[in-house]
């Protein structure tokens, strides 16, 4: 498919919401305030695809994004009481996310582990760590509320006939996703961060180390991951449980892949998918509409979408050649 | 020492390793917060093996465990990576609930047809992962996790909807007393014995038949078996449902192997990350089938072990997730050994 | 080769250290209560914290000690009580919770001589067990009376209900919620001659807005479900979903901080534990499940000597409600929460405080007790002196909450009241 065409079914799609959501604010369901809990549901998604994106375009996929949402909630929290504010705790919510990343990459890279697995036993490793995390630190087993100064406060924009709030990460999530674009169309070292995906023996004929790379971007990724899962406690929900992401890391992953690896449209999956999670509870707690879709197929949603989407291979190819596969010097 | 010796050795000295580097890696985090790791893990493996009830128990932790194995390490057989282990599971689980709780057969049949049912339904599941894979090139292991979740969605409907148990509408349809294995102690029934001998039919199918032969060609060496012939596709697709076939096998054992609620909860909570943990096992075992049923038996004794760990000593029982984390992170690197003598030499 | 060798080795001392283990003098034994919580587990705030309470004040007052053992899957249900009825010390294994029914009933009848008991889970009939339950369905009808006519008095024209997962103890829940606020718009009518402003003027069926979450445990559904509750102009939602209170009070928080108010409305109310002093000023009451109370009455009866005898005289079933008396003894087992209970409350935040060390209370007790006064005040007197008369209409019977425990029943109300 042509990039143009390929820009055409995205307008589409663009349209098809923005007619949806039209629709929506007529039936009164309260457009705005869907609009800010799906910009609250985008965030951790957004952070995580973003950083995924420049994850596999530079060549090491990482499933474990839901392994390291779960620790970077619980030890961003952690932070945050240290240090007595909601700002070091998402700054250190992403160093811990970083950290995650460089042992992740170093594994990969220079360990030539098999990136799936790995990635796999990071979210098992998670799913022990978080409400171990949790029952060591604070002495209650699954769940932790802190003080609510702690949290990390929202903009307040008086539109629209009431207050519209909008989190600084939210926006920050935005800028990142076109930075991140830039970076990979723009620049000298996007190039090379594609190039190690596509064609490393290239990039390593230039001189340039693929490993690097690769690294960086599995640090960047995990960084970002860091900051989507420090979020969730200290920006949306006041507090910490042991199941606090839910499935999340797989929906970011999921739009990754919708996204065919393009931060922006990352952005984009990541809100529609935010969004219809949204609508979803609308409907369902609303007397007379309930009954017309099941709850539970609003949820399969995002994973469906992405499934039809890369069957129908919209976009072309979608992952780099070298993709999961560990360079290695012949 | 001949090859054969240290051909069986070897993987399971490899194994070992990793073992101990988890368990290592455990002690670590329990002694940053102050807890005692020797008497953690004293209470956790007496109290998963040191007793009758206890192995048995083991035994029933890990019976699913065996064969959501024997559905990665089919997969990586074939060069696959099929980790929809997890929702072929559930379907497996809803059919076993379907013939096994919602229809009436004589008690002879009535567990056997349930359990092939239930892997019918399984293998089904498989099938649009190993179908996209071989018409449209989808790397199953985006595939699989989509379909994973489209699963767990989908059967929670099912549950909910058409399957729930009147008057308890938190679980479905409990399997029939006809359609229950029997009892052997605690929580373990007879359908052990159904999964060991699947394991060993699938060991029996990947070494001693001629399509067993192919699909492992096609995953060692695609060159090689595209000049002699072997298919590609019917590789891919035997490995997806055979290890579709395994999970509904694994779901099935749930339902109609678990006792007391012999049911599927609307929360799938007593299915959930089976097939996740199913990787690890496979891994230990090295992707064989029966290195897999020793592994499940080690790993159900880690879960079950658990609850003593925590009763004892208070340690948050989650830690045995996150050290199978760390042995599954081990094991994703190969030949570290060999990698750190290669550069000793370099 | 090496690897094998280092194998070996580690094996061995790992053999010694644990040989060395075993053969260290055991501490003199403590006689002890069992408590298996439910696979939402412990951190609910509500049910299995309150659980936990129970056994820890029966700790102080008994001297016996409370271990806990925390399930975390359905698998574990047996595995935890065989764990607990083997250990020789162990006086009493509480369940705590509905779920745990069918396994507590195997693993009595294996140990007769072991004491069980279990919290909302019906097992009569065996002489080892005791079932507790609550008329959790007498107190949400009370509740919903107070949400209801606080639309009235505030001009909303909902109220709402979030639910966990959809079983038959929730049914309670819900049904009596509904009715509740149903018996309050009838009692407007009666006492002002008119229908109640705006909820009364939302058709009966639709006034309730309610969904079942099916989750115990994640947070997000339960603000999720409250803000799409709020935004249909609910002005006060009930939380039945034990941990998914943070999300609504997410949802309150948010539209609290958009309008720049101290107090509601908006509302949530509060459930099983008294929540009021989560939010103070937000909650507008809760429903106290004394969860506690049936486990530190559990324990009392077995140091007393009386379980088996208690269990005889009831057929094995406790129903713990407002105003009830067990075999002579009365307790509390339903209430409402009012500022009296607040303390009780308050009180366990500080000692938290103390024992971690970490702000946990939003303010000191004083600031608590005054926001949660000054809320109670904005209402006019008249929604509390329905409520009251609500609550007095149950204790002495003249007033009955229907208890919908089986599905046809649910369906009936359900036709009727949305």
């Amino acid at each position: 498919m042509t990039p143009r065409r390929r820009l055409q079914w995205y307008i589409v799609g663009i349209v098809i919401t923005l007619a949806l959501m039209y629709v929506i604010s007529l039936a009164g369901f309260g457009l705005p305030g869907l609009i800010e809990t799906g910009l609250l549901a985008m965030t951790p998604l957004a952070l995580a695809a973003v950083g995924e994106c420049l994850n596999e375009q530079a060549g090491t996929v990482n499933v474990g994004m839901e392994g390291i949402f779960l620790i970077t909630a619980v030890l961003g929290v952690y932070w945050a009481e240290v240090f007595g504010s909601g700002l070091y705790g998402l700054l250190f919510g992403a160093l811990m996310g970083a950290l995650i990343g460089l042992a992740f990459g170093v594994i990969c890279v220079y360990g030539k582990a098999n990136q799936v697995i790995a990635g796999m036993g990071l979210n098992i490793f998670a799913l022990g760590l978080g409400p171990f995390l949790l029952m060591s630190i604070w002495g209650f087993p699954g769940i932790h509320i802190f003080s609510q100064d702690l949290m990390f406060q929202p903009l307040r924009f008086n539109i629209w006939g009431g207050f519209f709030s909008i989190s600084p990460v939210t926006i920050s999530a935005i800028i990142l996703a076109l930075l991140a674009y830039l970076l990979l169309k723009r620049t000298l070292f996007g190039i090379r961060i594609r190039a190690s995906g596509e064609n490393p023996i290239a990039v390593d004929v230039a001189g340039v180390s693929v490993a690097r790379i690769r690294v960086l971007m599995c640090v960047v990724g995990g960084a970002l991951a860091g900051l989507g899962g420090a979020f969730m406690p200290l920006g949306w929900f006041g507090g910490v449980v042991k199941e606090i992401s839910a499935g999340r890391g797989f929906i970011a992953l999921a739009a990754v892949v919708f996204a065919g690896l393009n931060p922006i449209l990352a952005l984009v999956a990541s809100f529609i998918f935010g969004f219809s999670e949204a609508v979803a509870f609308t409907f369902v707690v609303s007397p007379g509409v309930k009954e017309i879709i099941p709850f539970y197929f609003v949820q399969m949603m995002p994973y469906a979408v992405t499934l039809t989407i890369l069957t129908a291979a919209i976009g072309g190819k979608r992952f780099p050649r070298a993709l999961g596969k560990p360079y290695v010097r012949e | 020492m001949s090859t054969r010796l240290h051909g069986t050795i070897k993987p399971i000295a490899e194994s070992s390793v990793a073992v101990v580097v988890g368990i290592v890696a455990g002690a670590f985090l329990m002694l940053a917060f102050g807890y005692d790791p020797i008497r953690a893990y004293v209470a956790l493996f007496y109290g998963a093996f040191g007793s009758t009830s206890g192995i048995l128990e083991s035994l029933a932790f890990a019976t699913p465990l065996m064969v959501t194995a024997v559905t990665f390490a089919v997969g990586v057989r074939a060069a696959l990576f099929n980790i929809g282990a997890e929702g072929q599971m559930y379907l497996g689980a809803i059919g076993a609930t379907i013939v096994g709780g919602a229809m009436f057969l004589p008690a002879g049949v009535h567990p056997i047809a349930a359990t092939l049912f239930a892997m019918g339904l399984g293998a089904l599941w498989a099938l649009p992962a190993a179908v996209l894979k071989i018409w449209r090139g989808v790397h199953e292991v985006v595939s699989t996790i989509m379909l994973n979740w489209i699963a767990f969605w989908f059967v929670t409907y099912l549950v909910r909807t058409y399957f729930g148990e009147p008057g308890r509408a938190e679980r479905a349809l409990p399997a029939l007393p006809t359609a229950r294995y029997a009892v052997i102690g605690e929580t373990l029934t007879t359908v052990i014995l159904v999964v060991v001998v699947f394991c060993i039919a699938v060991t029996v199918i990947l070494w001693r038949t001629g399509i067993g032969f192919e699909l492992r060609l096609v995953g060692d060496n695609p060159e090689a078996a595209r000049y002699a012939g072997a298919s590609a596709s019917k590789a891919i697709l035997v490995s997806f449902l055979v290890g579709g076939l395994a999970a509904g096998l694994a779901g099935a054992s749930q339902i109609l192997g678990r006792p007391p609620s012999w049911t599927l909860y609307a929360t799938l909570g007593n299915l959930l990350n089976l097939g996740f943990n199913g990787i690890g096992v496979a891994l230990i075992g090295k992707n064989h089938p029966i290195g897999g049923v020793f592994a499940a038996f080690f790993y159900g004794g880690l879960l079950h072990g658990g609850r003593f760990m925590e009763y004892n000593v208070g340690v948050a029982s989650e830690l045995v997730q996150a050290i199978n984390g760390i042995i599954v992170i081990a094991l994703a690197m190969p030949e570290v050994i060999a990698i750190i003598r290669k550069r000793r030499e370099s | 080769m090496q690897a094998v060798i280092i194998l070996v080795v580690v094996v061995i001392a790992a053999g010694a250290a644990a040989a060395y283990y075993l053969t260290i003098p055991q501490a003199p034994s403590v006689k002890k209560i069992a408590v298996v919580s439910d696979i939402g587990g412990r951190g609910d705030l509500s049910f299995n914290d309150m659980g936990y309470k129970g056994g820890a004040q029966a700790e102080k007052d008994f001297g016996v000690q409370m271990v806990e053992l925390i399930s975390k899957s359905e698998a574990d249900y047996v595995p935890n009580l065989e764990t607990a009825a083997k250990d020789p010390d162990v006086i009493l294994v509480v369940g705590i919770g509905f779920l745990l029914t069918d396994a507590i009933n195997q693993t009595a009848l294996k140990y007769p001589d072991k004491n069980f008991a279990i919290i909302d889970g019906f097992v009569p009939g065996l002489p080892n067990v005791m079932s507790i339950l609550y008329e959790e369905h007498k107190g949400s009808a009370i509740v919903g009376a107070l949400a209801a006519l606080t639309a009235a008095y505030f001009n909303y024209t909902h109220i709402g209900v979030v639910l966990g997962i959809e079983i038959p103890v929730l049914w309670k829940f819900e049904i009596g919620y509904k009715w509740g606020a149903d018996w309050a718009l009838k009692w407007y009518k009666n006492k002002f001659g008119t229908d109640a402003p705006s909820i009364g003027a939302t058709p009966v069926k639709d006034r309730v807005l309610w969904t079942y979450t099916g989750t115990f445990s994640d947070i997000t559904k339960g603000y999720e479900a409250a803000k799409a509750m709020y935004a249909q102009d609910a002005v006060a939602v009930f939380n039945v979903a034990g941990p998914l209170g943070l999300g609504l009070n997410r949802a309150v928080q948010e539209i609290a901080q958009s309008k720049s108010v101290t107090m509601g409305p908006p509302f949530w109310v509060g459930v099983d534990a008294n929540q009021d002093w989560i939010n103070p000023g937000f909650v507008l009451a809760s429903m106290m499940k004394r969860v506690d109370k049936g486990v530190y009455f559990a324990t009392q009866l077995v140091v007393q000597g009386k379980f088996r005898q208690v269990v005889a005289e009831n057929g094995g079933i406790v129903t713990l409600g407002i105003g009830t008396t067990i075999s002579g003894i009365s307790i509390q087992g339903i209430s409402v929460s009012t500022l009296a209970d607040l303390d009780e409350f308050i009180q366990m935040g500080v000692d938290a405080e103390k024992l971690t060390g970490k702000k946990v209370l939003p303010g000191t007790p004083d600031e608590i007790k005054a926001k949660v006064a000054a809320m109670r005040d904005a209402l006019p007197s008249w929604v509390w002196d329905a409520a009251k008369e609500l609550e007095d209409g149950i204790r002495n019977g003249t007033i009955q909450v229907p208890l919908a425990i089986e599905q046809s029943v649910v369906d009936q109300w359900r036709a009727i009241l949305g």
